[in-house]
């Protein structure tokens, strides 16, 4: 399926802790743009950005879900969430946004 | 004995009679009372409540923590079993309410297609897609049979998993004391239990989980542009300006602007495209394919720089 042009895919190593897609995330936001969407194609954590977007000031906070219910901590907002592979195994993690 | 017999039948016809008028006017619950949750339980229920938090502001001025902990969990322990009935009673309504057809027509709108697309067998999925088809031109035709039967469980059987992830989470807490979860956290975990145990939570997860689906299945065929890039916080707040002003520029007329792209764009080889939205897209692509360390991106400043760009 072609992804569409404002949209961009990257992929994260599933042996990846969620530190190191903590910091791959905010690291590629700051180039892309905002996170959208997280997931896995199987083999690695994909995760999409909308380069239609300007970048945000304020870094996506990603938190594994207990249960698969994100539940946005004080002072965020839930902006995606999605099953990617932390340390090789597939969990249920949420990506929360600091409202500017 | 004819008297008796007059007297057993008439017993028989108020008894039918009860039952007739009580299935006329009453739904059918579906729920068996709890006694744990009438109205004295619940009164008890709301005394030890008050006497815990009493306990408890009464002794946050002095520092037993002990003492403190133990008030804290009768609260929350009371709070729970509290929200437990009224949960029931919740349920038990949605069950047996005649007016909750009104709200399943609203509600089919928008569930019907996410649960079709989430749970069930093939039959379930396509009666759910169906009726959702159909619900757009016909309401009426939205048999109450099927949202009871497939809408109204799955979406009490969401609201009943997401009571329990929070009561899991609650519970976990409690094992700690009052200094590192004091009930001012613990009570705003109960409002979230509260908000878990409506409608619109279970909506919103029944609809998250199909746009996840969803989601899942373009990710499983998504063009990758690459791995994620790791950078350090200098160099992500760095690279995150000059991306900012890549956006900024394709809004602006300004020829300044239109010349630092056009710039940017020939240091990381993109080909100028018509559309300013698509070409800050494409740059920030390809700055994305030339940034993939801290190194990287000290090379492509000294590129920019020789271009007349500010990094």
């Amino acid at each position: 399926m072609a992804t569409p042009i404002h949209v961009s895919a990257v992929s994260v190593p599933a042996a990846s802790s969620l530190e190191d897609i903590q910091t791959a995330c905010a690291s590629t936001e700051a180039i892309l743009g905002p996170l959208m969407t997280i997931g896995n194609n199987g083999t690695d954590t994909i995760l999409t950005f909308d380069t239609g977007n300007r970048p945000p000031d304020d870094e996506t906070v990603l938190q594994q879900t207990v249960g698969g219910t994100p539940i946005a901590p004080p002072g965020l907002t839930l902006v995606c969430s999605g099953h990617a592979f932390v340390t090789g195994q597939l969990m249920m993690l949420a990506g929360f946004a600091k409202p500017r | 004995v004819l008297r008796i017999v007059s007297g057993r039948s008439a017993l028989l016809a108020f008894v039918i009679a009860v039952v007739l008028s009580q299935a006329g006017c009453a739904p059918v619950q579906g729920f068996a009372p709890d006694p744990a949750c009438s109205s004295n339980e619940m009164a008890a229920l709301g005394n030890r409540i008050t006497t815990a938090q009493n306990g408890y502001d009464g002794d946050g001025a002095v520092p037993v923590l002990a003492i403190r902990t133990a008030y804290r969990d009768r609260v929350v322990h009371a709070r729970i079993a509290q929200s437990e009935c009224n949960y029931n009673e919740f349920q038990a309504r949605l069950w047996g309410d005649t007016n909750i057809i009104g709200l399943a027509s609203d509600l089919s709108l928008l569930t019907l297609a996410g649960l079709g697309a989430t749970i069930g067998n093939a039959a379930t999925t396509s009666a759910l897609a169906a009726a959702s088809a159909g619900v757009v031109g016909a309401q009426a035709a939205i048999s109450k049979d099927l949202y009871y039967q497939r809408t109204l469980p799955a979406l009490m059987a969401q609201m009943t998993a997401n009571r329990e992830w929070v009561k899991a989470a609650i519970y976990e807490n409690l094992k700690t004391d009052d200094d590192a979860y004091p009930l001012s956290r613990a009570q705003a975990d109960l409002g979230a239990l509260a908000r878990a145990s409506g409608l619109p939570a279970a909506i919103e997860n029944v609809i998250q989980s199909a746009t996840e689906a969803k989601i899942q299945a373009e990710q499983e065929t998504a063009n990758v542009l690459g791995v994620a890039v790791k950078l350090s916080p200098s160099v992500r707040d760095q690279v995150r300006a000059l991306s900012q002003r890549l956006f900024d520029d394709s809004k602006s007329s300004d020829k300044a602007a239109q010349d630092e792209l056009a710039a940017i764009s020939k240091v990381l080889g993109v080909t100028k495209l018509d559309n300013a939205a698509d070409w800050q897209s494409a740059i920030r692509q390809a700055l994305f394919k030339a940034v993939r360390s801290d190194t990287d991106w000290i090379a492509l400043k000294t590129k920019l720089t020789s271009e007349n760009v500010k990094p």
